[in-house]
């Protein structure tokens, strides 16, 4: 398959994800869907590495797949700790830290 | 169009669908599964660009790992649906639609005006690359100290999330 199929199937994930993380209300599921983004450019990132011969670009993804794990480690503790005290995870009743 | 290009194809279209599903399900349990699926569909497509060694890692770290602490999360929680249509929100996700649309045709014009032009095959050399003795040899010698910094930020990550999740601090 020739690169641009895979970038514009990455571009279509993140996309998907973008839109999810505009128009969904659960924490749980914006969560998911900034999951979803960061494949798209995890795709894109293996993608460039296969196409130039290069492997920075799946060292790169290794480190994105630690951080992701890392971040909804701790971000699904955080929902934890907000259902505790608020019992909703809905993001518009969520705004202590808003102005 | 060959076996392979078409298989390329469907799996490619398969995860475009399973992400759809994912965002369009009310029921997140349900959202969480297609996400697998999602995963192991973009695993094979590493596998078809040589990279087994990211290809385990997604199937283990992603849909082995993550999606299995959002699972627990979900079923722990027991959240009532809080999706509901009223007129600002749909506005909203009219909003963010044509947001989407307008991102998508101008992403995809940048590609298909520029990169798929140069490059339509693998490069021969490319088989050895996402081998894990490859990606180890250059994890282990160029880029030492960010992988040192990543099991930091995984020790800190363990630490916060059992502080954060804690019911009292004593």
């Amino acid at each position: 398959m020739p690169l641009g199929f895979y970038l514009i199937l990455s571009a279509i994930l993140f996309t998907i994800g973008m839109v999810g993380v505009l128009t969904k209300r659960n924490a749980i599921m914006v969560f998911m869907c900034i999951e979803l983004m960061m494949n798209g450019a995890n795709l894109t990132l293996v993608a460039f590495s296969a196409f130039l011969d290069n492997p920075v670009g799946q060292i790169f993804v290794f480190f994105v797949i630690a951080v992701a794990a890392a971040e909804s480690a701790v971000g699904l503790a955080i929902i934890i700790a907000i259902f505790r005290n608020k019992l909703t995870v809905n993001i518009n009743e969520i705004n202590i830290l808003k102005w | 169009m060959s076996l392979e290009q078409i298989f390329e194809l469907v799996v490619g279209a398969a995860a475009v669908a399973s992400a759809i599903t994912m965002v369009l399900s009310r029921n997140m349990v349900m959202s969480v599964l297609s996400m697998i699926l999602n995963f192991i569909c973009l695993a094979i497509l590493y596998l078809t660009l040589n990279a087994q060694f990211i290809a385990v890692l997604q199937i283990l770290v992603y849909a082995g790992g993550i999606m299995v602490l959002f699972l627990f999360v979900i079923m722990l929680l027991n959240i009532r649906d809080t999706q509901h249509s009223a007129g600002k929100s749909k506005f909203n996700a009219l909003l963010a639609i044509a947001i989407g649309v307008g991102f998508l045709t101008e992403m995809i014009i940048l590609i298909v005006s520029s990169a798929s032009r140069k490059a339509s095959s693998l490069p021969e050399s490319a088989a050895r690359l996402g081998t894990v003795e490859s990606i180890g040899k250059a994890l282990y010698t160029s880029y030492l100290l960010p992988f040192e910094a990543v099991s930091f930020l995984l020790l800190a990550a363990i630490i916060g999330a059992l502080i954060l999740a804690k019911k009292k601090l004593d």
